[in-house]
């Protein structure tokens, strides 16, 4: 390196505090604008399910990032079969034989029972099975009076903690499908990784808020579209806040404008549903319903529906509709916190490579791999000196080869971190393996022999 | 808004949050990206700009504030993502700074995580022990791209008394370096 500007990529960014720096404003447009714009490269939209129909959305993973941890990819059959050991115990509390494999975990797992209990329900980590670096979790919630926990939930907010982590902690928690429907009890599995080792950390975990899924079957509206058409100063949108209340169970709707021009109805409707409701139109003479052409996001948070072949004299035979969708809502308002210290063994077993792999855009050196029968984690370091970007490492390219010639490719979970050119990426396999039984790691172009 | 606050905001409610920072960090960004760019690609500076806050939530975990405000976490993403594009656009024909003016006249190690930190620590310690305003003066032209005439204006000295500072600046650097930093 030879040039100063290069040079000062390393800069302490903390010398910058006391420089005066001019700001170039953005203006609401621009603003508008730029919000748009970068939500769409990020892949980021407002709402978990954009296209509004009734389907099971709470049982699906839910994600929490935290630390420089970012968690991908959740396959319900590694969630399923861990469940299944840490569920599947004997009057002892150990594991028991569900196949030739899991007494390789049975040192790993541990039971916690410990509770905690606020507005009538009672939160319970009933166990945690681990190595190092891959956790799950597994959380029992129950009504204190009995009464059953019907359908999906989810707590709204969580956080988990290890002292020794500021950073590089990533997790999901999923609740898992129930045996029995009806009574007062469900299950969450959490399952994560963290960059540091966990064993012998105390833990501090804490759930905020349980919001519950809501079936909401379709829903017309009163609102006379050709009344407001009329009432409008002009035939664009004008920010006009109409209150589409429709049952006092919904969420706000409102609709906040209208225009009709060339034959293309436009309603701009903001609501604060989790999910997105899909409103149509529906002639009252014929029943003939006419679903929106568009359904856009706006920086305000609300939703462009606009309609084909509708001109300003059918008005008055079109009703505004809600299809039959699902939604949360707040079921219990309060804090489950809870603490527990994580004393099982370590079964992973360390291994030096310290060899280079080629990936699209980086290369990347694995120092050295560790093996659990739950996980496998591999510390790298990137060579190309990029440290603001974001690094991705998928599980496409983690191959394990067995002895007996099979091969493994798909992982319940991913995490990675990435701390300058320092690289953490931790897989978690979707069964147990005996990694005796290892012949080798096939990562990218890199064959990595186990011995 | 407190940046612990954007930061819970931007984890749990990307839309919103990146509106809010945008509009506490958009213009300073976007000032940034000027300053790298150049006034006259401002379509390439807009196209950056939504680069930095799509960056910043994609990297929001890795955010440590015990090393630094968001702000300045913000300006450090707008002068990477300024400078890959500058790059991209000018394909290395035309540099930030003039090759005079830049070249440090040695080559230093960075390569490996040690000498990385050694040299790093001089290029801070050096920083600090430059004084103000020379210590500003030489972050505002090397790092923040800022021509000498601006500097100078928004100083209120010379030009000239500025380009003295830079290369006073530059000349106490490549000697901290020559002493006690590791080149190849």
């Amino acid at each position: 390196m030879k040039n100063i500007d290069d040079f000062m990529n390393n800069l302490d960014l903390s010398q910058l505090d006391n420089i005066e720096l001019t700001s170039y404003e953005l203006n609401d447009i621009e603003l508008k604008h730029l919000h748009l714009k970068t939500l769409k490269k990020a892949g980021i939209t407002k709402k978990k399910n954009k296209r509004f129909h009734v389907k099971p959305l709470l049982i699906a993973a839910t994600l929490y990032i935290a630390g420089a941890t970012l968690v991908t990819a959740t396959n319900w059959e590694g969630i399923n079969y861990f469940t299944s050991i840490l569920k599947e115990r004997d009057e002892q509390g150990k594991i028991v034989d569900l196949n030739n494999q899991t007494p390789l975990v049975a040192p790993a797992t541990q039971v916690i029972k410990s509770s905690t209990n606020q507005e009538g329900l009672e939160l319970t980590v009933d166990a945690i099975l681990g190595d190092k670096n891959a956790f799950y979790i597994l959380l029992n919630l129950k009504t204190k009076d009995g009464s059953p926990l019907e359908g999906n939930y989810r707590f709204d907010r969580s956080s988990l903690h290890f002292p020794n982590l500021q950073n590089g902690l990533g997790y999901s928690v999923t609740q898992l499908s129930d045996d029995s429907s009806t009574d007062n009890q469900i299950t969450f599995l959490l399952s994560g990784s963290s960059e540091k080792s966990i064993i012998n950390q105390e833990v501090s975990l804490a759930f905020i808020d349980l919001l519950k899924e809501v079936h909401l079957p379709e829903i017309h509206s009163e609102l006379k579209l050709d009344q407001v058409y009329k009432e409008l100063t002009d035939h664009t949108l004008t920010n006009q806040d109409l209150n589409l209340s429709i049952s006092e169970t919904l969420p706000e709707v409102t609709l906040d404008g209208m225009s009709l021009t060339e034959d293309r109805l436009q309603l701009l409707i903001n609501h604060n549903f989790t999910t997105s409701p899909y409103f149509c139109l529906k002639n009252k003479v014929t029943g003939t319903v006419i679903k929106p052409e568009i359904s856009e996001e706006d920086y305000t948070m609300s939703y462009y529906y606009t309609f084909g072949s509708i001109t300003s004299n059918d008005l008055s035979s079109y009703e505004l509709f809600m299809e039959e969708t699902v939604n949360e809502k707040l079921y219990k308002h309060g804090e489950w916190p809870l603490t527990f210290t994580v004393d099982y063994l370590n079964t992973a077993t360390d291994y030096h490579v310290n060899k280079k792999i080629n990936l699209s855009d980086d290369v990347l050196k694995i120092k050295s791999l560790s093996l659990s029968p739950i996980s496998i984690t591999l510390d790298c370091r990137r060579l190309l000196n990029d440290p603001i970007a974001t690094f991705d490492i998928g599980t496409d390219i983690l191959l394990v080869q067995l002895k007996d010639g099979t091969t493994l490719s798909n992982f319940s979970q991913m995490g990675s971190s990435s701390r300058l050119n320092k690289v953490r990426v931790t897989a978690l396999f979707d069964q147990v393996i005996d990694i005796s039984e290892i012949e080798s790691i096939q990562v990218g172009d890199l064959k990595i022999p186990i011995n | 808004m407190e940046d612990y606050q954007l930061i819970e905001l931007l984890r749990n409610n990307p839309s919103s949050g990146l509106l809010l920072a945008m509009k506490q960090y958009g213009g300073l960004a976007r000032y940034i990206l000027t300053q790298i760019l150049g006034e006259d690609h401002k379509e390439d500076v807009e196209e950056c700009l939504s680069d930095v806050f799509c960056e910043l939530w994609k990297s929001i975990d890795r955010y440590d504030s015990s090393k630094g405000s968001l702000k300045n976490y913000i300006i450090g993403i707008a002068r990477y993502k300024g400078i890959r594009l500058y790059k991209k656009i000018c394909k290395d024909q035309k540099h930030l700074i003039p090759i005079e003016e830049n070249n440090l006249e040695m080559n230093l190690d960075l390569t490996h995580e040690v000498s990385q930190k050694i040299n790093v620590k001089i290029l801070n310690e050096t920083l600090l022990e430059l004084g103000e305003p020379d210590r500003e003066i030489f972050i505002r032209r090397y790092f923040l791209f800022e021509k000498v005439k601006d500097i100078a204006v928004f100083l209120k000295l010379e030009p000239k008394t500025v380009e003295n500072k830079l290369f006073r600046g530059k000349a106490k650097l490549k000697k901290a370096l020559l002493e006690r930093g590791i080149t190849l």
